[in-house]
């Protein structure tokens, strides 16, 4: 099912994108782990207060603002370029080009490179915020102990996750479905784009906040975590989203036709 | 023994592209022809070997294996070289040609190496920087060195030089020798003539015909291109009786068109008159396209007279 020379190939050619994110991810974290310290939410507090509205949501302490900004925009919109120029990359643009004609020629079967592209697709998004995790604790209980709430964080980053898993499966779905790139970026990076600025434009005014329901990044909702409300079902949506478009995208590439 | 064989393969991709009814089969040890214009369904029908396309009728069949259904099982034992060639551009020739190799699993390079050396190849550069020729030789390493038993070959010499080209048909004509059953695609028919043993015509989709290339080479109507010193004799010889294709006054050249049991009639006129050059007109692809379409497809108004 996966092939570990092809796998070796995808990380080969997929790294470089993979590490640019994952370290500017990585950067962002530390930053905000140690720089972010209780007396410095003080001064922001102090500052905006009397404001009529605060376009930062709530940063009134460091878990708050990991949800608002951190998990609210950064760790959505960054993995999410590498996201679609990878998904994009992994299928239909090597179809387009013609060089996927070398991989089938060999007795390498259309599912292989479905699957261990998919494996590759979702493995590094994991490791990518497995590592942000993993580095933002270490950082905040170095610089700041104890401060930062770990089981929300954790809430965090697997929720944002399973955001970026399910987008994969829009990508993956689109890379699979058409023979060229420009389709497939059309659908695999349109589509989230489109669900992202929703997302977006419903926070700009009361009427505009209807528009959320027709997003897909809705539910990923990080103040309902803050809140410590259920977000149980939210997550099942986006995990299954995810899973029924990965499971479409390697059923019609075994089936359809190649222009190769 | 039949190997390769295609049956009322059918893709109709609108708009008169596409392959229309193509059957034909190849045997053990055979270098079959596929031949035709740019655009013919040439790589349609290599596509549906490949099993990249699905055939809307028909089958097509290689060691007995339906290639739409069990094409890894038939890729262990076959060699391919696209007709374009795209590689992943961020990769070195010897890493592109390491890796296929790993996919097939392969781990002797004797022949590997024994093709980079005959085909002057270096591959340590990156694919991306490549000539045209440089990038085809890598192709065809990697269609050959895992010694496939069967070799579809899609204009494998397109970007090489006349000495390579020779190299490569000295190639194809060892495989052969092994036993080696090959597929090979061109719109050149020289390429085809030196080492193909059937020639499959195709055009707009359809096999017009499949021929021996040693009849073209045995063909005995010829056509001579003469050009004569004198006025008065270029203008006596139009009166002689022999059919004249075409006529220039300015330069004073006749193409005269000849069966071999006549040579001599024509060497005997041309004995008074002296001339200042005669070379035969080879007969070309496109003659025999329309050789074969007036023939075969007279009422067909699509194609130009």
């Amino acid at each position: 099912m996966i092939n570990r020379s092809l796998l070796k190939q995808i990380i080969k050619s997929n790294f470089k994108l993979f590490a640019l994110i994952t370290v500017l991810m990585c950067a962002l974290i530390i930053v905000i782990m140690s720089v972010l310290v209780p007396s410095t939410f003080a001064a922001i507090n102090n500052s905006s207060q009397g404001l009529p509205f605060n376009p930062l949501g709530d940063v009134s302490n460091l878990t708050a603002f990991l949800a608002n900004q951190y998990f609210g925009m950064m760790a959505i919109i960054f993995p999410m370029i590498y996201t679609l120029i990878t998904g994009n990359k992994l299928l239909a643009s090597q179809v387009d080009k013609g060089s996927m004609a070398f991989t089938l020629s060999t007795p390498i079967s259309r599912k292989t490179i479905t699957i261990t592209s998919a494996y590759y697709l979702i493995g590094s998004l994991a490791l990518m915020y497995g590592l942000i995790f993993g580095l933002g604790v270490i950082v905040a209980e170095i610089a700041q102990p104890g401060i930062l709430e770990i089981e929300t964080f954790l809430q965090l980053t697997f929720g944002c996750f399973l955001l970026q898993f399910a987008i994969s499966g829009i990508t993956f779905f689109a890379s699979s479905l058409f023979n060229s790139s420009s389709r497939s970026m059309a659908l695999g990076a349109g589509l989230p784009l489109f669900f992202f600025a929703l997302k977006l434009i419903s926070g700009f005014s009361d009427k505009l906040k209807f528009l959320k329901n027709f997003s897909l990044n809705t539910l990923f909702d990080t103040t309902v975590i803050l809140a410590g409300d259920s977000y149980t079902q939210q997550f099942l949506i986006l995990l299954g989203t995810g899973l029924v478009l990965y499971i479409a995208g390697i059923y019609v590439f075994d089936r359809k036709d190649l222009t190769l | 023994m039949t190997i390769l064989r295609v049956e009322h393969l059918t893709k109709d991709y609108k708009r008169g592209r596409g392959v229309f009814d193509i059957s034909f089969e190849i045997k053990k040890g055979e270098v079959f022809g596929f031949l035709g214009p740019n655009g013919a369904g040439k790589t349609t029908t290599i596509r549906h070997l490949l099993g990249f396309c699905k055939p809307q009728k028909g089958t097509t069949n290689i060691f007995g294996m339906d290639a739409w259904k069990k094409p890894t099982m038939i890729q262990n034992k076959l060699g391919y070289l696209p007709g374009e060639i795209a590689f992943p551009d961020d990769m070195t020739g010897i890493a592109f040609i390491r890796y296929i190799a790993a996919l097939r699993g392969m781990s002797d390079f004797t022949k590997c190496d024994a093709l980079i050396k005959k085909f002057r190849l270096d591959p340590s550069g990156s694919l991306k920087r490549m000539s045209k020729g440089m990038k085809q030789k890598t192709a065809i390493v990697c269609a050959f060195m895992h010694d496939p038993e069967v070799l579809i070959l899609d204009e494998p010499t397109s970007g090489l030089d006349p000495l390579m080209q020779q190299i490569f048909i000295d190639l194809i004509r060892e495989e052969k020798q092994k036993g080696k059953t090959i597929l090979m695609s061109s719109h050149l028919f020289d390429e085809v003539e030196e080492t193909c043993d059937r020639i499959a015509i195709i055009k707009d989709g359809k096999i017009v015909t499949i021929l021996d290339p040693l009849i073209i080479r045995r063909n005995e109507n010829k056509r001579y291109k003469i050009e004569f010193i004198e006025r008065t004799d270029y203008e006596s010889f139009l009166t002689e009786p022999f059919e004249i294709l075409s006529q220039r006054y300015d330069q004073k050249q006749v193409v005269v068109g000849i069966q071999d049991d006549r040579i001599n009639e024509l060497i005997t006129s041309l004995h008074l008159r002296p001339i200042k050059f005669m070379r035969e007109i080879k007969v070309s692809l496109e003659d025999y396209f329309m050789h074969f379409y007036k023939e075969e497809d007279t009422d067909d108004q699509s194609i130009p007279a």
